[in-house]
């Protein structure tokens, strides 16, 4: 790839990101930047949960032996959605949580995997049919890696979108470095890009400034060079500040390690799900960086790793999920471990009646948007859809008010407003 | 800095609700201990009958329980002075202290919902707020009417739309305007504020020095005589991430400009004389009722400091003209995060429009 021709090569200027405000909060305990091996876990899973408004059509029942790669279910809408099992093995149990929806699949994984080849030669990267690509990510599950704003769901109807996202920086609390998860798969990553750079009009690739990349086999790709505080990693600012959602306008976006997969699948034909995880927190013995797969039982990645009984949440601290028994496996969207000791862990007390919301100045120091966040938080708050929509709430997610959350005084939970407020816009839409 | 919690968000900041209102309790201490110092003082200065003016000796429990004690009513102790203030303050601290309390238990038991966390603040701003001696019948009812219908039948603390405490101060200037004006009734006795001396006789004639008023001899309620100490509490409470200094910066900035457009009194008389930088500090930044936009904020700032000027000039007889001011600032503050939001959404549109996207 060395000598790609010139107008492959990414555009003559990188564009550049300085985000001023925002919040790294300096939390005690954070990895090491060194990547272990985990050893293999007898169990896996797959969290239902994170898919949002899937209906499963399931292709398996309890007792059934699959191997990776195998289908689990299909959406029952969109039968050509597939979802695929992330180890081999018996199926153990099917967890259903609220609502009859899905919770989890487990799966009884002693038995080695072999990752199945589920593509031969493909052609070159660069003059992929975008219709080609979908499917071939559609019957991997990999497809499941792509998520869509508004709404953070799996785009099923739409083949291209107008923006594509993968953000090589992280700057979650207690995340790993991409920059020492990709070290070494490069190559991957480049491959990767350079497929999805088929689905979209254009493909914004955020990284920090020191990162190098190899060259990149498309002309629509735009390099930024995003720096600042969290939430600059976070896929919706910088699709906010690159290129905003309207209700007919998607951006699209993508975990740089599932590019990597993608990148995998299309250059060998293998399927892998392996995942460079970060354990980190003041639980923990070691906190480090763990090369892992998606659905690897967590119980048993930190059994080593903690001494006495820990509050484990799944993804980043600010924003991730409380694990428990059923739903404790890596899912399809984590990347790392926050591990906090079960003791200083309040119960949470008062959050039956949450004070009411109180502006302070605070707010905007962590909040890079241009939208008044104070306006933003009030609106999603009483359920005025309407200014929420005109603020800019369609482009947002959870993760994103995670910050406003974290400096309110009364302890709000603006993440779960602004699911209800964006349901509703949904279903207006 | 920070505490985990067992369901989301699992980390909070510890600077939380209740931390917010001890924040605006300590920052108000400093102005509340040179007030309480400066009307003591005053009370001893004046407390010894003056037959040319016909004043007859004030003969109340505290200067009693002062000499019981054997500290000297010498008006230059500051110890004495203190000491009287404390005194002077107590019975009226107490009653606003009871009186919020217990509208705060009433309402909580009604909705069954937690005690606002907002009740002890509001009536020490309240009670910062008065002069020595206003009778406790008039206190309690002004406080409760600030309460109720200000505060708690919008739902508390985060709710309401004009800060309680000043709600009952304005209360009382409408309700019992002879009780203020002119002057400050002192323990039933008028004085004139340093404010009225300088606009009447002007700052030359007055005999009011600037810097004295500046630092704590400007007379008028407990906690508004020091413009040095509000100073103080309004960078603490910029220190500790909860005053916002727009709005703080956004008065002083309104006082100055519209100070300047009156030759009278000198525009750097304004600041420092009458309740304006405790009530700028204090009152004005309450988080319930600050602008959300950060242009909001400013506005309401410069809105309320050019208004207290405005009141001052059109009826200098009023001394507490800074809290009209505020009244109007607060009712419009909505207006301008209305059109700061308005501008923000259509900047958006704009962007959607051309579907910029920089190259």
């Amino acid at each position: 790839m060395a000598s790609a021709p010139a107008q492959w090569n990414n555009r003559p200027h990188t564009m550049e990101i300085q985000i001023h405000r925002g919040l790294s909060l300096d939390l005690a305990g954070g990895p090491q930047q060194v990547i272990d091996s985990a050893p293999r876990t007898t169990r896996a899973g797959f969290i239902g949960a994170e898919h949002r408004d899937i209906r499963p059509n399931l292709a398996i029942a309890v007792g059934d032996t699959i191997k990776l790669g195998d289908p689990l279910f299909a959406d029952r809408r969109h039968p050509e959605l597939c979802f695929t099992t992330p180890a081999s093995g018996r199926i153990l149990d099917i967890v259903w949580g609220s609502k009859r929806r899905l919770a989890s699949i487990i799966i009884d994984s002693t038995a080695t995997d072999s990752n199945p080849i589920l593509l031969d030669d493909p052609g070159p990267l660069s003059a992929l049919r975008a219709d080609h690509i979908r499917s071939i990510l559609m019957r991997s599950g990999l497809w499941s890696a792509v998520r869509a704003r508004p709404f953070s769901i799996i785009p099923v109807a739409a083949a291209r979108a107008p923006a594509l996202f993968v953000s090589l920086i992280d700057t979650h609390p207690w995340s790993a470095d991409p920059a020492v998860v990709i070290a070494g798969r490069e190559r991957e990553l480049a491959a990767g890009l350079t497929v999805l750079s088929n689905l979209t009009e254009r493909l914004y690739v955020c990284k920090p400034p020191p990162l190098a990349l190899e060259p990149i086999e498309a002309s629509n790709v735009q390099i930024v060079d995003v720096s600042g505080p969290h939430p600059a990693g976070l896929p919706g600012t910088q699709i906010e500040l690159l290129a905003p959602v309207r209700h007919d306008r998607a951006a699209w976006y993508v975990g740089y390690q599932d590019v990597m997969a993608i990148g995998e699948l299309f250059t060998t034909g293998r399927l892998t799900h392996e995942r460079v995880i970060a354990i980190a927190g003041p639980g923990l013995k070691r906190p480090r960086l763990l090369r892992t797969h998606v659905g690897a039982s967590i119980d048993e990645l930190l059994t080593e790793e903690t001494s006495a009984d820990s509050f484990v949440v799944a993804g980043s601290i600010l924003s991730g999920r409380a694990v428990t028994p059923d739903t404790a496996f890596l899912g399809r969207y984590d990347t790392q471990l926050s591990v906090l000791p079960m003791r200083p862990v309040a119960e949470s007390v008062g959050d039956e009646y949450p004070s009411a919301m109180l502006p302070l100045e605070r707010f905007d120091a962590v909040w890079p948007l241009h939208s008044p966040p104070l306006v933003l938080l009030r609106a999603l708050l009483s359920g005025d859809t309407e200014t929420a929509e005109a603020l800019g709430c369609l482009g947002l997610d959870e993760e994103d008010l995670a910050l406003c959350a974290q400096v309110c005084p009364a302890g709000i939970d603006y993440g779960a407003a602004l699911r209800g407020v964006l349901d509703d816009l949904r279903k207006q839409i | 800095m920070h505490t985990f919690a067992r369901s989301g968000p699992y980390i909070r900041t510890r600077r939380d609700t209740r931390f917010v209102m001890l924040a605006f309790i300590l920052a108000t201490l400093p102005a509340a201990g040179i007030g309480l110092w400066s009307i003591g003082r005053l009370v001893l200065l004046t407390q010894a009958a003056d037959p040319a003016e016909m004043l007859p000796a004030i003969d109340i429990w505290q200067l009693r329980a002062l000499d019981a004690l054997g500290i000297s009513g010498n008006s230059s102790s500051v110890i004495a002075g203190s000491l009287l203030g404390v005194l002077l303050l107590a019975p009226a601290l107490l009653a606003t202290l009871a009186v919020s309390r217990a509208w705060a238990e009433i309402f909580a038991r009604v909705r069954a919902r937690p005690v606002d966390p907002g009740w002890a603040l509001t009536a020490w701003l309240f009670v910062l707020l008065l002069p020595a001696g206003m009778p406790l019948h008039l206190v309690t009812l002004a406080l409760s009417f600030g309460l109720v219908f200000g505060c708690y039948v919008f739902g508390g603390t985060g709710r309401y739309l004009v800060n309680p405490a000043l709600l009952g101060s304005v209360f009382l200037l409408v309700a019992y305007p002879s009780q203020f004006v002119p002057g400050v009734w002192i323990l039933g006795t008028a004085h004139a504020t340093g404010w009225e001396t300088v606009a009447v006789l002007g700052p030359d004639q007055s005999g009011v020095a600037w810097i004295g008023a500046l630092f704590g001899t400007d007379i008028g309620a407990f906690g508004t005589s020091s413009a040095a100490a509000c100073g103080l509490g309004a960078l603490l409470l910029v220190v500790f991430g909860i005053g916002s200094w727009r709005i703080m910066l956004g008065a002083l900035g309104g006082v100055v400009l519209v100070g300047l457009m009156f030759t009278d009194v000198p525009w750097y008389w304004q600041p420092v004389l009458g309740s304006f930088a405790f009530v700028a500090a204090f009152i004005a930044t309450d988080p319930t009722t600050m602008a959300l936009t950060a242009t909001g904020r400013w506005l309401q700032g410069a809105l309320f400091g050019a208004l207290t000027i405005l009141l001052r000039m059109l009826n200098p007889e009023h001394p507490e003209g800074t809290l009209f001011a505020l009244l109007l600032a607060t009712l419009v503050t909505p207006a301008f995060d209305h059109l700061v939001t308005r501008r923000q959404i259509q900047l958006r549109q704009k962007l959607h429009a051309h579907d910029t996207i920089a190259t």
